[in-house]
């Protein structure tokens, strides 16, 4: 079929024209054949008829008379017909009165019965019943069979005529209309063939030559005239086809220019920031040189005031050395935060990931600002909820960095009330390990408009205020970008002379159950139940008092007065139930700490209670009035979870009950902790100032220092005698800090233990902790020196060596 | 003859016979009183068929004509018939009765032996058991009576010719 489909249209043709005569021929040989046959059958009978005629005629008489003999003769005549298979008389009543069969006919041809008159055609054979009368009666009846042998031949011999015929017609058919199909393909053909030209050359010039008015000469004639349209296209499509070059050509010229004038822009802004950077990096080497050069002098400005303080002056020169170091200290503030925010500027700052007590921390950074808090009558407070984690994953000294700040600026724009700082799990972020921190003051407020702005650099709620409190203006910004990198925020919430909240959250992650608390805590079967009233004017220090008191399951009452309780101590004593321990604030409205005692003191009867006072900032005298009142402990505000409860536990501890232990204050708690608290210290320091200056603040604190000018010389000391811990200036002629400390580390991987090293720098930026920590160092103080700072340091490494004996202890006996 | 007891009836046949022969045979036209007459059969001496032949002709037409039976006792009324049946028992009577018809149209048929040779026309006769039957052709066409051929060809025997006297 697909092939058919594929043959040429002459091929097809052909086909069909001899399908058709074929068909044609085949109908009429086959309709004559059915007329043949009929016609031949028609005389057939017609002949077996009159053989029947004659017969019966012939043996009418034998029938009316019997005679079979004669008619059986009778019948025999008609053995001239070859074809007549049978002839069989009846008589009157149908049955068989004489046959004639066939010479080699088979036994099985049974001679038929009488049927009635007709003819009866079976494929084999044809049956002729025909009735025989005698004087117009019947006397009997013939039957004659023939077989169809004649009438087979016959069609043979017409069949094998018809395909002699058929054939010949379709040779002469096939002959003739080949050559008639030419006249209708030729055409066609021609057509094609220049399709086909026109297609492959793209000649749309040539022409089909028409010959005919037929369909082909019309559709030639469309095709030319298609012809002509493509040609008269593609001249103008060429033509388009040549603006549009010029066209591209043109804007492509334009294209190459602008990409040239942006490629030479590029380069420009590439020269430009490659000097950008460069003026940045000089910008950075610029400070941190100038960082160094400045923090030395000042180091030995502050140290030599704090020294000069120390000896015996008049008043005039105690004023003109205060006023010094005052203003050395708000130059040493205004010097960091410079370099700070040029740090932060140049993302220099990577935050530090250690484990750290979160209180402590706190606690500790508050109380650097207690004087200055309670010189101006403020309370400073301290809350942490008791869900934050004890011990958490962060940068300490940044988080103390934005605590102190914000609190510096909450007591520097607070005249009268109290400065609070609160921490809580960040309830809001349902975030694991963020903590929500809040400075509120009841200061002037920040006005609405600004409270965006004061996180800007440079910026203050307004110049005057800058003119009248001084400072920056970039302790915000900086605790701003701190608090974004310890992955928190920081807003503010504010009403003009009311105060402020300022909020921060940070993610400070609970480290692993570790205890770092250190010291000597009070066993826990000592405080719990201990009945204990606390006395303070400040709902959120009572608060504060009573969440600590509690957690170590002391049973607390807080009352806001002298007075509330007076009456609550004696409610205590009339229910048989008095109290144990009374934890009193000094400072108080109508009746301060003291004249508490004092009626106390009065009354005996009233209450035996153990008493401990604490106060935001000691006065000259009060330690002997406490001694005086018989008050055991006398503590600074705010006063510390760990101080406390050691407090508590030593005078509750105390065998004898009052009176006969030393009064304690923080000084004599580190003294009672540490027996033999003199540490021996090897300073490895260059400058002869800062020499002087540490050596002057480490003897004043009881310690005993070497002194050593550079790497080598301290190497050498140490191979000679013990030293509790090393203060290893940095920047050194000869051998250098991080070279001495390398050395000595590798000194003790050949066993040893280990040498406790805290740097000393003047270089507060490029990461100089990292490096310090990262060649071996334990520690790292920044120039200059701040007594507080140095303090805990040397706290730590009393701890250390006082942990390390205690393990020694069980083993030796003795130190 | 009657002492044969033939199961079909002798005479029974022969009246079929008779009745048949007259289908054959051509009688002139002055045989007839006219042409409506019936074709008379006549036994001459007593029914030698015993009413066999009546009742076998009964409502029988030869032609046209119809038939009639009669049953003769003198021998001058065989002029009138056309076919005259000399049975066994007037066989003495044989010679003088188809001396009385002879040039008459008149069919003799007898059933004594050597009836044909003897003068008659048709004269049946037994082979084996089958009725059967002898012409003399010469007797017939003396009569002037035509006999088909067919009916010749049947004959056992056949006496003369048909063109002979």
């Amino acid at each position: 079929m697909v092939s058919y489909r594929d043959a040429s249209i002459k091929r097809k043709l052909t086909f069909v024209i001899l399908c058709a005569c074929v068909l044609g021929l085949s109908v009429t040989c086959m309709a004559f054949e059915i007329y043949e046959r009929a016609s031949f059958r028609r005389s057939m009978v017609r002949g077996l008829a009159a053989n029947a005629d004659s017969l019966g005629l012939a043996t009418a008489a034998s029938l009316t008379f019997d005679d079979k003999k004669f008619a059986e003769q009778m019948l025999s005549t008609i053995r001239a017909e070859r074809y007549v298979m049978t002839a069989v008389l009846y008589d009157k009543n149908g049955k068989i009165f004489a046959e004639y069969r066939r010479d080699g006919l088979v036994a099985e041809f049974k001679t038929p019965a009488w049927k009635e008159e007709g003819t009866e055609f079976n494929p084999e054979s044809l049956t002729l019943y025909r009735n025989i009368s005698l004087g117009g009666e019947k006397a009997g009846s013939i039957a004659i069979v023939s077989d169809l042998s004649e009438l087979q031949s016959k069609m043979r011999e017409y069949r094998t005529l018809s395909v002699l015929v058929l054939a010949i017609s379709i040779l002469i058919t096939f002959v003739i209309s080949s050559r008639l199909v030419r006249l209708i393909t030729q055409p066609i053909l021609r057509l094609a063939e220049i399709a086909g030209k026109v297609s492959t050359q793209k000649n749309y010039a040539l022409r089909a030559i028409s010959n005919g008015r037929d369909e082909v000469g019309k559709l030639v004639g469309a095709f030319n005239e298609m012809l002509t349209g493509i040609q008269e296209r593609d001249a103008a499509l060429q033509g388009a086809k040549d603006q549009l070059e010029i066209r591209v050509e043109k804007r492509t010229e334009e294209l190459r220019n602008e990409v040239k004038e942006r490629q030479e822009a590029e380069a420009a802004m590439r020269l430009a920031k490659e000097a950008a950077e460069k003026a940045s990096q000089a910008k950075s080497e610029f400070l941190a040189n100038m960082s160094h050069e400045i923090r030395t002098p000042l180091n030995g400005v502050m140290g030599m005031t704090d020294l000069a303080l120390e000896t015996s002056l008049t008043a005039e020169q105690r004023e003109y050395l205060e006023t010094v170091k005052s203003s050395s200290e708000a130059l040493l503030v205004v010097i960091n935060d410079i370099l700070d925010f040029s740090k932060i500027e140049a993302d220099r700052i990577v935050l530090e990931s250690a484990e750290f007590d979160l209180r402590d921390c706190l606690e500790s950074a508050l109380r650097t600002v207690a004087v200055r808090a309670d010189e101006k009558g403020l309370e400073l407070l301290c809350e942490v909820a008791p869900e934050v984690p004890e011990v958490v994953i962060g940068d300490a000294g940044r988080l103390r960095q934005v605590v102190l700040n914000l609190v510096g600026n909450a007591i520097k724009f607070t005249d009268a009330g109290e400065v609070a700082v609160r921490v809580a799990a960040d309830a809001q972020n349902g975030a694991e390990g963020v903590l929500h921190f809040t400075v509120s003051d009841t200061g002037i407020g920040v006005p609405g408009d600004k409270r965006e702005t004061i996180f800007a650099p440079f910026t203050q709620a307004d110049t005057s205020t800058t003119r009248k409190y001084g400072g920056t203006g970039l302790g915000l910004t900086i605790s701003n970008r701190l608090v974004a990198m310890m992955g928190g925020a920081m807003w503010v919430e504010s009403e003009i002379g009311k105060g402020s909240h300022f909020h921060f959250t940070a993610h400070l992650a609970a480290a692993s159950a570790k205890e770092i608390k250190v010291g000597m805590p009070a066993p826990a079967e000592l405080l719990r139940g201990v009945k204990v009233l606390v006395v303070d004017d400040n709902r959120t220090n009572r608060r504060i008092l009573e969440g600590m008191l509690k957690r170590w399951e002391m049973k607390t009452f807080a009352v806001e007065s002298g007075e509330l309780a007076l009456g609550q101590l004696s409610e205590a004593r009339e229910a048989g139930e008095p109290y144990r321990l009374i934890v009193t604030d000094m400072h108080m409205p109508k009746m301060d700490g003291f004249e508490l005692v004092e009626e106390i003191r009065r009354r005996p009867e009233m209450s035996t209670a153990t008493i401990m006072m604490l106060t935001s900032a000691g006065h000259q005298g009060d330690a002997a009035r406490c001694k005086e009142l018989g008050v055991v402990a006398y503590l600074l505000k705010p006063i510390r979870q760990s101080e406390l409860r050691e407090a508590i536990g030593r005078v509750l501890g105390a065998d004898n009950p009052e009176g006969a232990i030393p009064l304690i204050t923080r000084y004599s708690l580190q003294d009672a902790r540490e027996p033999g608290s003199s540490l021996k210290v090897l300073l490895a320091e260059d400058n002869v100032v800062n020499q002087r200056l540490v050596v002057r603040l480490l003897e004043k604190r009881g310690h005993r220092v070497a002194v050593a000018a550079n790497g080598l010389e301290a190497l050498a000391a140490l191979k000679k005698e013990h030293f509790d811990l090393v203060l290893m200036d940095v920047q050194m002629p000869e051998m250098d800090g991080m070279e001495a400390t390398a050395a000595i580390r590798e000194e003790e991987k050949s066993g040893g233990e280990h040498q406790m090293i805290i740097a000393l720098t003047a270089h507060a930026m490029k990461g100089d902790r990292e490096k310090c920590l990262s060649a071996g160092m334990d520690g790292y103080l920044t120039k200059p020196i701040q007594p507080q700072e140095l303090d805990e340091v040397l706290e730590e490494c009393l701890q250390h060596r006082h942990a390390k004996l205690g393990a020694v202890v069980g083993v030796e006996g003795s130190e | 003859m009657r002492g044969q007891n033939n199961p079909t009836g002798e005479y029974e046949i022969k009246a079929a016979f008779l009745f048949h022969f007259a289908q054959f045979v051509e009688w002139p036209a002055g045989a007839f009183k006219d042409g409506n007459s019936a074709l008379t059969y006549c036994t001459v001496g007593g029914d030698p068929f015993r009413g066999a032949l009546d009742d076998g002709l009964r409502a029988k037409v030869i032609g046209e004509r119809g038939i009639r039976v009669e049953h003769l006792k003198q021998l001058d009324a065989v002029h009138d018939c056309q076919i005259v049946f000399i049975g066994a028992a007037q066989s003495k009577n044989a010679a003088s009765i188809l001396a009385s018809v002879k040039g008459d149209p008149v069919l003799t048929v007898g059933e004594t032996p050597h009836f044909a040779e003897d003068g008659g026309m048709i004269g049946f006769c037994l082979e084996g058991n089958k009725i059967r039957f002898e012409i003399n052709a010469g007797a017939v066409s003396a009569a002037k009576l035509k006999m088909s051929a067919r009916l010749l060809t049947l004959a056992k025997t056949v006496i003369g010719t048909a063109g002979g006297t």
